[in-house]
């Protein structure tokens, strides 16, 4: 166990350190890359697609966004183990470190900050001061009011997460596209589920 | 403000002319300058699109080829799942990478006219706010060059398909094209071959053909360049290349028309 407080959940920065470079090593030695502004492209024509399919209801493509999200999760979770080979996270910040110098930086190239810890530690908020999905975009003014635009990020958060067994809620606080200052996007844990045979087998 | 005004003699009251950015009749004709405090105030505090650079060294280059295939994965299964038909699949996986197309074929040219010989030419956008602003004279100098040494529109098939197979595929894919060949039968045809398409990698199944998302981006490039087309992309598995697609572009009569008339 970590010797850290409790008011700094943050556990060693030893930890933290080490655990970038073996993130950067990955990503750099180790993965086979794409042009970001392809993948940014290929988001935006997915998400304007869904806006023109759903006739311009929002929170529709809200749910779409979030539940293509979780099947790319739910998927995604088996190639970041498989490639970092990473032991199970002993607290909820050596969680938000995984998450964010590590999954964030092997898949995206990016490393949101943490912050927004809740008092009793079981909710926290990720800063992301670049996002790939989200370049060249400028929502029109009947999307800022409601799309969440990068939702597709909660999806992928929430599916992971829940084959970790861990239940969580994930959600977009504030998106810069929408004229906010920052781009938040919140977790918090429910619960973690416990290890369960699947019915039908003994 | 220290001019005297003399305001028509009207009842209509004289507009705060010290907020208005438009044209006041009471006023007359007033200079804007671009860098007025109350406008560039309301431009730099959002971050916008507009004030980031296009330059390719000033942006994040590379997502993993993972993320890419998930994602890629997503686009086809919602194509799969609002259409009734195979062709219905393809057609909506031609028309996501159309919209690419058309957005890529201005940004590459303006690349291409720019990169070469100018490093510094525009700051990356991570680089300290200081250094930014001390050489933005600089580099206004040099954006007037980039203009002026603009690359020329290509006008001719070849040219395109050649900016298609080399700048474009590279851009895309990070190599060029396998291979760009004329067919032999028909004059308006050609082809591009990729021994190994990235796209589609990681997808085995041949009876969708998720390439015709790479010839949609073909086509928007090709019909914003005023070359209008059709293309469409044919397996051909191949000994050492199973996965070989082979992209036939086919133009409009008008472009061979054209064509004739420039020669």
């Amino acid at each position: 166990m970590s010797s850290s407080t409790n008011n700094t959940p943050v556990p060693s920065t030893s930890s933290k350190k080490s655990l970038k470079v073996f993130s950067d090593d990955i990503w750099k030695n180790k993965t086979a890359k794409i042009n970001a502004e392809l993948f940014t492209l290929t988001y935006g024509s997915i998400v304007s697609q869904l806006c023109t399919d759903y006739e311009r209801d929002f929170a529709k493509v809200n749910n779409q966004l979030y539940s293509m999200g979780y099947n790319i999760g739910v998927r995604l979770i088996e190639d970041f183990l498989a490639r970092t080979a990473l032991p199970r996270c002993d607290s909820l910040a050596r969680t938000s470190e995984v998450i964010t110098i590590c999954a964030f930086k092997v898949f995206l190239n990016v490393t949101p900050q943490v912050g927004n810890w809740s008092s009793n530690k079981d909710s926290f908020s990720l800063f992301l001061e670049e996002n790939p999905l989200s370049e060249f975009v400028e929502l029109p003014m009947d999307a800022a009011k409601e799309l969440w635009y990068s939702n597709i990020l909660c999806g992928v958060l929430k599916g992971a997460l829940e084959m970790v067994q861990m239940d969580c809620d994930v959600w977009f606080v504030n998106d810069v596209l929408k004229g906010d200052q920052t781009t938040e996007l919140r977790i918090k844990l429910n619960r973690v589920l416990k290890d369960e045979i699947p019915a039908g087998e003994d | 403000m220290s001019q005297k005004i003399i305001n028509p003699s009207t009842s209509v009251a004289p507009a705060k002319h010290s907020d208005s950015t438009g044209y006041d009749y009471t006023i007359g004709p007033q200079q804007t300058l671009p860098n007025a405090p109350s406008l560039s105030k309301a431009t730099t505090s959002l971050p916008s699109v507009y004030n980031e650079s296009l330059h390719a060294s000033a942006r994040n280059p590379q997502v993993s080829l993972a993320a890419y295939a998930f994602l890629f994965q997503e686009l086809v299964t919602q194509a799969r799942n609002a259409s009734k038909s195979v062709s219905e699949i393809e057609l909506r996986l031609h028309r996501n990478g159309y919209h690419l197309g058309i957005r890529l074929l201005e940004l590459l040219n303006f690349r291409s006219s720019v990169s070469p010989g100018s490093k510094n030419f525009f700051k990356p956008g991570n680089s300290s706010q200081g250094v930014n602003v001390a050489s933005s004279a600089f580099q206004e100098d040099s954006l007037a060059q980039g203009i002026a040494n603009m690359k020329r529109r290509d006008l001719r098939m070849v040219e395109i398909l050649q900016f298609i197979h080399g700048t474009v595929w590279s851009y895309l894919f990070g190599r060029v094209g396998d291979d760009l060949v004329k067919s032999s039968e028909r004059e308006n045809e050609f082809m591009i071959i990729d021994n190994s398409p990235l796209l589609t990698r990681f997808i085995s199944s041949t009876n969708v053909q998720c390439d015709f998302f790479v010839c949609g981006i073909i086509e928007g490039i090709l019909d914003s360049a005023s070359f209008p087309c059709n293309v469409t992309a044919h397996s051909v598995p191949e000994q050492n290349f199973d996965q070989k697609v082979v992209f036939v572009v086919r133009f409009e009569p008008q472009v061979l028309e054209r064509e004739a008339l420039r020669s």
